[in-house]
């Protein structure tokens, strides 16, 4: 329910107090989820970044951009958190019905999804192992049913997840730009159709369950979450695919978070109008439902679509001939009123359509660096650490191959895919040579050390998994996951990401589309307190316009140079090799303005030389380190490598040990196999970037580091085991 | 003219679409259910049923699109005229859910959803589906049900009459275990009727179809389908 600050501005605005069903719709629309009471007054942090490509921003179901021969692309991000912890498959499924259906209300057939899905410790957590398994089977059957290839995104496990697991998923959609629908109703006069599934009694208050913290009882908040009906989801994209290509709506959104209140009110709102609705036209599932029930139900697979009166019938005779239910619900009317009655002309609510979409305080919480972030020491490990770390990390499962859980999705529907989840980038053919690739992933460990840093590292890295394949980054769409925003300390992280985000995009010029927030990942259990990692997930999209020249990240043949561009400082704080074989996580040093830059030249100059086909194959070096990017290319080649550490170039002034050198994870890095006879081509082109040949492939399963050798059958069974190992359910 | 029937949650529509119309020029035209009638259209000479879910797939995979007026047309135009017919994934467990086919498609031994490669080797060259195809075949695959079972006594029927097409093989063409993504057995992937009009496979040649998806092999299947209409 609202808090007594609202209810007295809710009372003041109505002279009166609010009908049952009023209070319910306020709960909703002023619900963090809806609303971003707490968050919004942030984004103007946002607003400097533009580009041309951007045709709309965030604000609707989805952020358009331009990727040129009249196409849009339509990006979406989105979490399913509170609903996950409770009920994984259904939770899961629902978001990534929920996302798809952001995206279709412009207009968009939805071609991928990818998504990013944290779990608390699954080595030891039978709870996690269960959430996991059922989280990927909700996200597998909902998918796969709607016939939307999946292309990525990333996994990974820390204790700080137990309780609150975290389900983000993002969707990308195609439009050619004169078909695209506006979530707006402008025309006064106009009918509002729903249509799709019937409304039930699932997902009721939903929106208000995922913005308050979880407790020990809240398993009994089961009906909070909705069940999904993917089948009705994609009648639900023939039907509108028809429905454009007649001409025959004017605006569209889809019921998701807030139900019919939050679709009715938001689509008057954004063309400036009110709404008059009959409740009684919409279709029910279940017999004897309050107004306030029916009003914000979160009963899935619905739409509303806005038409003109002429074409009320047309619109009907589509809805027939597919078997749906519809409700001809309302009418867009001139003044700024949101009356919702029924069929006896019972008044339900009457208020003011803005104050009901708007009218919400915003909240600025106070915020303070929490205690243990200021002690935060250092860590360095010297050279005799690296046989230990070699031989570890793979058991990681943050690092392993996550195939267990790609392989349940399907990759290549819509045959656009021409890279699959797993490499560097997931990447799609849009046909006339062009292809886009997007990378969905957050450095959580990072950004629990320092919120502002790690989001930076996020960006940085995430960028440079896209330049490793060729593409240049266009947009990002972000997804923060934080903890309760009334706790200083949890507020604190936020603003500090939020800081972070601004300063990257700025940096590599990247608007933000698109996104939400996911506030009170807060959970208490026996009194304690539970907090996820800070957790910013960033989707970001690149584009080529020559897709035969995409590079992956696989070792292709023996005998190739093994280039490294960037240099490597002392980087071990928040690396997984510290995390996963030290149990501890240090401290991570500021990125300064340059090293930004350099990492954006960096990832530039390797574009350019894969645009100039001198690449063989290329990775950026992130989580796990040089060693770990080395290994995971060679895996499943039968490749081996020799390479000299003394040849790694080193930041300025900096003389980090071996073991920081190899585990160490310094932003910026890229690791290129290149033919011998174009060696000095690509030096020639790199001139002042950081670079150097650390060594070359060989015919043998072998990883050699100086007079070191490591079996890469051993570490890729540790990595193809790492995951699946803890899934024999 | 090729038929592509969408049944209610069939996904795969477009691809077929896409791909009779890019990689073969050949006319094509996707056909909603409740438009069932459109199959008895003189201008249709063969019927593509598309991967997806059918329904959903609730009841049984299949089982609900199998009893349709859609499939009802679709039978009747291959019992009167001969019509051929392609099942590919939902479209294979809709035609043996209908009887058109010998055997069943049963739930993956790992009880989870597989999307991935295999390769396939063509099992005899007297089928016409298969003919000609020589070395080993790399299709995706993506699918929840798609062990193949049928009694022993079919099965010795069906090698008999040549109807076992399609098996999963290693990349040399080796028939065994290792290379079975889902159990079926004796590793059969697709299969034909006795009259070599109707063909049913669990992996996708249209996801096979340009170099750009990684593999074009899907291509040399869907060209015998093609010569199997024509000379109809």
């Amino acid at each position: 329910m609202p808090n007594d600050k609202e209810m007295k501005i809710i009372r003041n605005k109505l002279g009166r107090e609010p009908t049952r069903a009023e209070e319910a719709m306020f709960d909703s629309m002023w619900s963090e989820h809806c609303s971003y009471k707490s968050s919004k007054h942030w984004f103007k942090l946002f607003s400097g970044v533009t580009s041309p490509r951007v045709r709309l921003g965030i604000g609707e179901g989805a952020g358009l951009v331009d990727v040129g021969d009249g196409q849009l692309i339509g990006l979406a991000l989105e979490s399913h958190n509170h609903p996950s912890a409770i009920d994984p498959f259904n939770g899961a499924a629902t978001g990534v019905g929920g996302i798809i259906r952001d995206v279709i209300s412009q207009g968009c057939k939805p071609i991928a999804l990818l998504d990013s899905l944290r779990f608390g410790d699954i080595e030891q957590s039978k709870h996690s192992q269960y959430l996991l398994d059922n989280a990927v089977r909700g996200i597998s059957s909902y998918g796969n049913c709607v016939g939307i290839p999946n292309i990525g995104g990333d996994i990974a496990f820390d204790p700080s997840y137990e309780t609150n697991c975290l389900i983000n998923v993002m969707c990308i959609g195609l439009i050619n730009e004169e078909d695209v629908v506006r979530s707006k109703a402008e025309k006064e006069g106009e009918i509002l159709i729903l249509f799709g599934s019937a409304t039930g009694r699932d997902g009721i208050g939903g929106v208000s369950f995922a913005s308050e913290t979880l407790t020990d009882e809240s398993d009994e908040d089961r009906p909070a979450v909705q069940i999904g009906d993917p089948a009705e989801e994609k009648i639900l994209i023939d039907i509108i695919e028809e429905l454009i290509s007649q001409k025959l709506i004017t605006g569209m959104q889809d019921l998701g978070g807030g139900g019919f209140t939050c679709a009715t009110s938001e689509i008057v709102f954004g063309g400036g109008k009110g709404a008059k609705i009959n409740i009684d036209k919409i279709p029910l599932r279940e017999e004897g439902m309050a107004p306030w029930e029916i009003m914000i139900s979160e009963s899935q697979e619905r739409m509303l679509v806005v038409v003109s009166p002429d074409e009320v019938d047309a619109v009907c005779d589509i809805l027939i001939k597919y078997e749906v239910n519809y409700g001809i619900v309302g009418e867009v009317i001139g003044e700024d009123r949101y009356i919702a009655e029924n069929s006896k002309g019972e008044v339900i609510a009457d208020l003011e359509a803005s104050f009901l979409v708007d009218g919400f305080p915003e909240y600025h919480h106070p915020y303070v660096a929490p205690e243990e972030f200021l002690v935060l020491k250092e860590i360095t490990r010297g050279d005799e650490f690296f046989d230990r770390f070699a031989n570890e990390i793979f058991n990681s499962p943050n690092l392993a191959k996550k195939n267990f859980v790609y392989d349940q999705y399907d990759k290549h529907v819509q045959i656009r895919t021409m890279v699959e989840s797993g490499d560097n980038a997931g990447i799609l053919d849009l046909g006339n040579k062009k292809a886009i690739g997007a990378v969905l992933d957050t450095n959580d460990h990072q950004v629990m050390l320092n919120p502002r840093e790690g989001t930076i590292r996020t960006v940085m890295r995430n960028c440079g998994k896209l330049y490793a394949s060729g593409l240049e980054p266009i947009t990002v769409v972000d997804c923060l996951n934080f903890g309760n925003p009334e706790m200083k300390d949890s507020y604190w992280q936020f603003v500090e990401s939020i800081h972070g985000l601004a300063t990257a995009i700025k940096s590599y010029n990247l608007p933000i589309v698109g996104g939400n927030v996911s506030l009170y990942n807060e959970s208490e259990s026996e009194g304690k307190r539970l907090r996820i990692n800070p957790t910013p997930t960033v989707g970001i999209v690149g584009l080529t316009t020559d897709n035969t020249k995409i590079t992956r990240g696989k070792i292709k043949q023996s005998n190739s140079k093994i280039l490294i561009i960037g240099s490597t400082g002392e980087d071990l704080g928040g690396s997984e090799a510290i995390r996963y074989c030290e149990k501890t996580l240090g401290k991570i040093t500021p990125s300064l303005e340059q090293d930004i830059l350099n990492a954006q030249k960096n990832g530039e100059k390797v574009k350019q030389l894969i645009c100039e086909e001198l690449v063989l194959s290329a990775k950026n070096i992130s989580r796990g380190g040089l060693f770990s990017s080395l290994a995971k290319m060679l895996f499943e080649t039968e490749k081996g490598a020799k390479v000299a550490s003394h040849k790694i170039p080193k930041k300025e002034g900096l003389n980090p040990s071996l073991t920081a050198l190899f585990f160490g994870e310094t932003p910026g890095r890229f690791l290129l196999e290149i033919k011998p006879e174009n060696e000095n081509r690509i030096l020639e082109l790199l001139g002042e970037v950081d670079h150097a040949i650390i060594g070359q492939t060989i015919d043998n399963s072998q990883l050699i580091i100086d007079e070191k050798e490591y079996n890469l059958s051993t570490l890729e069974k540790q990595w193809k085991e790492a995951v699946e190992k803890h899934m024999v359910i | 003219m090729i038929a592509i029937p969408r049944f209610p949650a069939t996904n795969n529509e477009n691809d077929a679409l896409r791909v009779m119309k890019e990689s073969f020029k050949k006319e094509a035209k996707i056909i909603p259910h409740f438009d069932y009638e459109t199959i008895f259209d003189r201008n249709i000479k063969g019927i593509f049923i598309p991967g997806g879910f059918s329904y959903g797939d609730y009841l049984r995979t299949g089982a609900i699109a199998a009893v349709s007026e859609m499939m009802e047309a679709i039978k009747t135009r291959n019992k009167e005229e001969g019509t051929p017919i392609l099942g590919i994934c939902n479209g294979f467990q809709i035609l043996t859910e209908a009887g058109m086919l010998p055997g069943t498609l049963l739930k993956n031994t790992s009880t989870r959803f597989i999307s991935n490669w295999v390769h396939l080797k063509p099992e005899n060259s007297i089928n016409p589906f298969t003919h000609e195809i020589k070395s080993p075949l790399h299709l995706p695959i993506a699918h929840y049900e798609g062990r193949y079972y049928a009694e022993e006594e079919e099965l010795t029927q069906m090698r008999e009459k040549n109807q076992i097409a399609l098996l999963y093989s290693t990349k040399e063409g080796e028939i065994v275990t290792d290379a079975n993504p889902n159990g079926s057995i004796a590793n059969i992937a697709g299969i034909s009727d006795e009259e070599f009009t109707i063909f049913g496979m669990m992996p996708h040649p249209e996801r096979a179809s340009r170099e750009a998806l990684n593999s074009a092999d899907g291509l040399l299947l869907l060209k015998n389908f093609l010569k199997i209409v024509e000379e109809k």
